[in-house]
């Protein structure tokens, strides 16, 4: 398959830039994902590969793909040696490695047998891989805070803690390159009032979804909440999110959920 | 030939090569006995593994060899009697070694640590290599193989480090009394929040601990991983320095204020002349030198 030669491309808010390139031409690039910006370059025997990660701010929530005149002396670069170096290269969009706690705007109540939908879009991680699939580096984009997911210090998971919030309609997620959007509901089958402030979502357990406006999801996720029960079960729909098809889909999962799989997903639930 | 074959039929040879035999044999079986059990006790962890299999190896053999010497022609009850006496003597001149052997039991149904951890025992810390019958040996971190009795482990306090995923580090800073708590403690929650290694939950804590002699207290606790224990130490500790220069908020030395107290006159204050100039300083040292 002849692969699509990397070039010089205009900053785009959107693009689908886990697509295989070609690097034929010597030089260094730049390939900016939202605050991550990983520099290429290749030569006959070895490609050099260096990455750096900027505050998230709103300017940075671009892809670029451009030259540059030189490799950037601030940076450290790791260098790969190859009798013969390949030609192309990829970027493999994955969701982070334990699952990721977002918090709701304000507390939520879930009076019993109702139901409430979310959309949470969590950061990515970015894995190279080259000619045929040799793995080189991940580097998340987002360097996210560590947290503990329990109800002791004792009992519990250690997760990562979002600074975005949980929305409850489409409309008002924002749709940047490096973040994948999770359409989540939260089932309340127990007999009182379910309060949540914050969810932990079980990103390992999903897999990653190109749709055709270059942006990433990741399948629809159900948390049933049972009486007595600490854990919530969690069902992964098969139904794929609105634009979506199975064809489209670029990661599989880290871990592979089990039926019936029970998560700590809700806080506060006899926490001591 | 004659005599070789009344020499074989001889009752001692026979003898001897039967218990010979029995006793090879019980090497095999008690070796096949020992790997069975490996084998039939995978729900168990490694350590406990070991243990049993050494006992099923030494029980096994034991039997086979007061088989052997009942062969040879030794009485049990005899050899058994000599050994209850052998054993109150040696039980006397090695207490120190049985008291290990006991402690080392418990220890290992406590079971208060595993391979792998890190514990501290007095001023020694480190990772656990081996947990034994007499004695537990620990790897510390400046790389110094360290036994410690089974004995002092049960009679003293021992804290285990990795028992629990998450730790708790406690900083303990004083800040001037000029200084506002309030800006003091929502500097110390922006710079845990920029933190990546401090957990988002539980929440880092502030703790207000009372005015000090020249520093109002304050204990600043936040949570981590276990693993990145020595990082967030270093890294929080250079932070807060940081963010306290940036914000102008003192962190003061000890204080003495001399009082005479109001019976007392004031202190005499004397004003001294300033010295003469180096240069002058200089003309001298050069008039008194050879």
């Amino acid at each position: 398959m002849v692969q699509t030669e990397l070039h010089a491309s205009d900053t785009v808010p959107l693009a689908d830039w886990w697509q295989p390139r070609r690097l034929s031409e010597q030089g260094c690039w730049h390939l900016g994902i939202g605050p991550l910006s990983i520099y290429l370059e290749r030569m006959p025997g070895e490609w050099l590969v260096g990455h750096q990660r900027h505050p998230d701010t709103e300017l940075l929530h671009q892809v670029v793909q451009m030259p540059l005149d030189g490799r950037p002396d601030t940076i450290s670069f790791q260098r790969y040696v190859f009798r013969k170096a390949p030609l192309d290269f990829r970027l493999q969009p994955r969701l982070m490695d334990r699952p990721v706690v977002v918090k709701t705007r304000q507390p939520v109540l879930i009076p019993p047998g109702e139901s409430i939908d979310f959309y949470i879009s969590t950061p990515l991680c970015v894995r190279l891989l080259l000619g045929n699939d040799i793995q080189l580096q991940e580097w998340p984009v987002l360097r996210l805070s560590d947290t503990w997911f329990g109800p002791s210090t004792r009992i519990g998971e250690l997760c990562y803690a979002a600074k975005t919030h949980a929305r409850h309609s489409l409309d008002e997620v924002p749709l940047r390159p490096h973040r994948a959007v999770t359409p989540l509901t939260i089932s309340n089958q127990d007999k009182t009032i379910l309060s949540i402030d914050k969810v932990s979502l079980p990103v390992p357990l999903l897999s990653l979804f190109a749709r055709s406006d270059h942006t990433l999801w990741t399948e629809a996720v159900t948390l049933v909440h049972q009486a007595d029960q600490p854990l919530a079960k969690l069902k992964i729909e098969r139904k794929l999110p609105l634009g979506i098809k199975a064809a489209q889909r670029i990661t599989e999962p880290r871990e592979l959920a089990e039926k019936n799989a029970l998560v700590r997903a809700f806080a506060g639930i006899f926490s001591d | 030939m004659d005599i070789v074959l009344q020499w074989l039929e001889h009752h001692h040879v026979v003898t001897g090569l039967r218990a010979a035999l029995l006793f090879f044999t019980g090497l095999l079986v008690a070796h096949l006995l020992a790997r069975l059990t490996i084998r039939l006790s995978k729900n168990l962890t490694p350590h406990h593994q070991v243990l049993l299999k050494r006992l099923v190896y030494w029980l096994v053999l034991s039997l086979f060899l007061a088989s052997v010497l009942k062969e040879l022609g030794f009485s049990l009850g005899v050899l058994l009697g000599a050994a209850g006496v052998l054993t109150v003597a040696i039980g006397f001149a090695s207490q120190t070694s049985a008291s290990n052997l006991i402690s080392g039991l418990f220890l290992i149904g406590e079971k208060p640590f595993q391979l792998g951890d890190v514990i501290k025992v007095g001023e020694t810390t480190g990772e656990v290599l081996s947990i034994d019958l007499l004695s537990v040996k620990l790897r510390t971190f400046d790389n110094l193989f360290v036994r410690i009795p089974n004995e002092s482990l049960i009679k003293s306090q021992m804290t285990n480090l990795t028992r629990f995923p998450i730790r708790r580090f406690d900083l303990q800073l004083g800040v001037a009394y000029k200084e506002s708590i309030k800006q003091v403690r929502e500097l110390l929650m922006t710079v845990a929040d920029a933190n990546p290694l401090c957990l988002d939950e539980p929440s880092p804590l502030f703790v207000f601990n009372g005015f000090g002699d020249s520093s109002l207290n304050i204990q600043f606790s936040v949570w981590t991983k276990r693993e990145n224990f020595r990082d967030l130490r270093n890294s929080l500790q250079e932070e807060v320095k940081n963010a306290f220069d940036a914000a102008g908020i003192e962190i003061p030395f000890p204080h003495r204020s001399l009082y005479a107290g109001s019976e007392t006159a004031p202190f005499p204050i004397t004003i001294v002349p300033a010295k003469a100039d180096k240069a002058d300083k200089a003309g001298d040292d050069a008039d008194i030198s050879p």
